[in-house]
């Protein structure tokens, strides 16, 4: 190992490349964080992949991503939304797009839903018609656009409501899709999951797919070892070493998107201070709080 | 035709173009209900409370701002757009458009309290059949025109059930709660489905009328509009206006009643412009005047002196006549016509051809 050829085992041959960059193009990289080919994430795309191609039956197959905030759950639908982006030329007759994206509205509110549906789909409609005007239009964009998938983020906000308000929202989104032959795919935490489990049929229609749990195991190791090869700094960390996998797992309490943004803090500083490797002084000398904690930190007096 | 007022807006995600021959008025229904909404909820949307759409006849006046939007929303060639509408004849059909009064060839929609009356707009059955989505075509909405040239039918121009005019309405088509709008084949009033209407086979008078109309209409719908073709319409239809004009002694459309045995011209039924008459007085009338236009010098010599016309009604209330016209026009003052100067007239034309040929 000479000064002149160092050793760049611990980056992937793109990443390499990116070692010419300036130091703020490096940065930029980081912060921009490209998508992670996660093990547990390419099998939650290949489920969902498999949804696009399913014949239409009278009881579509629908999924259920549960997992804690800040598991990366996100990500993962935005992937797969990135995978299929909606053909917009205007040459077409209709827009076509397979995969359609919502948050789920703040309350159970089902005229909200739609409009969140058909704002996504860029169609105008009045705000202020009724649901069942918005839901018609609806199914008629969908069968005009082709959606196959429709994708609901944080649908635990929906069980924010009575457990009237929650039959309501739950019926609907089963003959939303059972009317139109749309696959949901709904994202939430597990209080998501739960108010799924009390309804038989929501469940047995919804699968769920965990995200996974980290602790200090084999898994996080490839987690870290790919973050790793992503990271354009100069000299190995060895991120996935006992020590070092133990402090980021303390440091962000565990969850994916907590580690990794505290590892592209890490990392952004370790360019600036010029030690280009990330430590554990490093970290401990991060003035970093997790986002999910963020609120809480910043509500205390 | 660029215009660079208009700010950047975003396609809609339903962007149907027209079709063939596609009405305006048609393309924006197919659009509102391609996108799931009612036509007057989507036109008040993208437009605002204060421009109206439905209480105009829109396909007349084919609005810049309107057809400018639906180009830009819709990707669609403004050309493409603005041949949607009647405007695209300017020039052809009529010399300079107006917004007020007849507009020569382009049928009169009356309308009453939001809702059309009258026959302003045609279909025929079969071609409404045959669409995968039932759409109206702008040939439907010019009097020129009485028989599918298709189907070899007559066109009809109301229900046949309820007989309510046809085509868009302001009283919307959609029911509320169903994304499947009622298609532009169902009656508004009555619900009856137009492609189910009979259309009966179109009525002749006289063979060499019927063929010379044929012709006409053949040349129009081909689209090569040469000078030679917008003067025949005009004097075309200028023979039309002496048809359904009340004049004292003016006597031309009882006159070829008799000549071609037709009992009670329906015609003299009313003192109304074509483009305001039911589409049988109209498959009449057109035949009558067609007839004329065969051996225009001739027949109107022998209308002369027949007493059912005189030369000061040649040319009155008329402006702008074309040369060949004013000519035959004037070879009737003196009381005898030119030999082979036929206007439009299919023998004459080849004649003066052959004669042309051989000098
Ligand atoms: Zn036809
Ligand atoms: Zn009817």
């Amino acid at each position: 190992m000479s000064k002149a050829a160092p050793d760049l085992a611990h980056l992937s041959a793109a990443t390499r490349e990116q070692l010419l960059l300036s130091d703020a193009e490096r940065i930029h990289i980081i912060a921009a964080g490209a998508w992670l080919p996660l093990r547990h994430a390419k099998t939650a795309l290949t489920k969902f992949e498999e949804l696009l191609t399913h014949p239409k039956v009278t009881r579509m197959p629908c999924y259920l991503l549960v997992g804690p905030s800040y598991s990366g759950k996100t990500s993962i639908l935005e992937r797969f939304l990135d995978l299929h982006p909606p053909d917009l030329s205007p040459d077409q007759e209709t827009t076509q797009c397979p995969v359609v994206m919502v948050d789920a509205p703040p309350q159970p509110d089902l005229s909200e839903f739609y409009a969140g549906i058909l704002d996504a789909l860029m169609a105008p409609y009045k705000p202020t018609s009724p649901k069942h005007e918005k839901l018609s239009q609806v199914k008629r964009l969908f069968r005009e656009l082709g959606v196959k998938i429709l994708i609901i983020d944080e649908i635990h906000h929906l069980i924010a409501g009575s457990l009237n308000r929650q039959r309501e929202f739950r019926n609907a989104l089963k003959s939303l899709s059972n009317m139109t032959k749309v696959s949901i795919v709904a994202s939430g935490i597990e209080e998501a999951y739960n108010a799924f489990a009390a309804d038989s049929q929501m469940s047995s229609r919804f699968v769920p797919i965990e995200m996974p749990r980290w602790s200090a195991n084999g898994d996080l190791g490839e987690v870290l070892m790919t973050l790793e090869r992503r990271m354009p700094l100069r000299k190995p960390s060895g991120l996935h070493m006992p020590g070092l996998m133990m402090a980021i797992l303390a440091r962000s309490e565990g969850t994916l998107g907590d580690i990794c943004d505290l590892i592209k803090a890490a990392a952004i500083e370790a360019i600036r201070n010029g030690t280009e490797q990330i430590s554990e002084q490093g970290l401990s000398r991060l003035d970093w709080v997790p986002p999910s904690k963020r609120k809480m930190y910043r509500r205390a007096p | 035709m660029s215009k660079a007022a208009t700010p950047w807006l975003p396609l809609w995600p339903v962007r149907y173009k027209p079709l063939a021959d596609e009405l305006l008025s048609s393309w924006l229904i197919r659009l509102s209900h391609g996108m799931g909404l009612k036509v007057q909820t989507f036109c008040n949307l993208e437009f605002g409370n204060q421009r109206q759409v439905w209480n105009r006849d829109i396909d007349r006046f084919g609005p810049s701002w309107l057809i400018e939007r639906l180009s830009q929303r819709t990707g669609t060639p403004l050309e493409v757009a603005h041949r949607t509408s009647l405007r695209a004849y300017d020039g052809i059909l009529y010399r300079r458009f107006k917004s007020n009064g007849v507009l020569p060839w382009v049928l009169r929609l009356k309308m009453y309290h939001r809702t059309w009356l009258g026959h302003g707009l045609m279909f025929c059955p079969g071609c409404l059949a045959e669409d995968k989505e039932p759409y109206f075509r702008r040939r439907w909405r010019l009097a020129l025109n009485t028989v599918c040239s298709r189907h070899r039918c007559m066109l009809l121009d109301c229900c046949p059930v309820c007989q309510a005019g046809v085509g868009f309405t302001r009283t919307d088509l959609g029911q509320p709660g169903q994304e499947d709008f009622m298609g532009q084949n169902v009656c508004h009033a009555c619900g009856f489905d137009l492609r189910q209407a009979v259309a009966p086979p179109p009525g002749c008078l006289d063979e060499e009328a019927a063929a010379w109309l044929n012709q006409l209409w053949t040349e129009f719908e081909a689209g090569d509009f040469v000078p030679d073709l917008i003067e025949q319409l005009t004097v075309f239809h200028m023979i039309c206006s002496l048809l359904t004009r009340r004049n004292r002694a003016l006597h031309l459309a009882e006159y070829l009643g008799d000549r071609l045995g037709v009992e009670h011209p329906l015609t003299l039924q009313s003192w109304t412009p074509l483009e305001t008459r039911s589409v049988d007085e109209r498959h009449q009338l057109l035949q009558m005047a067609a007839w004329l236009m065969v051996d225009l010098p001739g027949r109107l010599g022998e209308a002369r002196r027949a007493h059912a016309i005189r030369f000061n009604h040649l040319l009155r209330d008329f402006d702008e006549v074309p040369e060949g016209y004013r000519r035959i026009a004037l070879s009737l003052q003196g009381g005898k016509a030119p030999a082979g100067e036929g206007f439009g007239a299919e023998h004459g034309r080849e004649e003066h051809q052959d004669h042309d040929r051989l000098t």
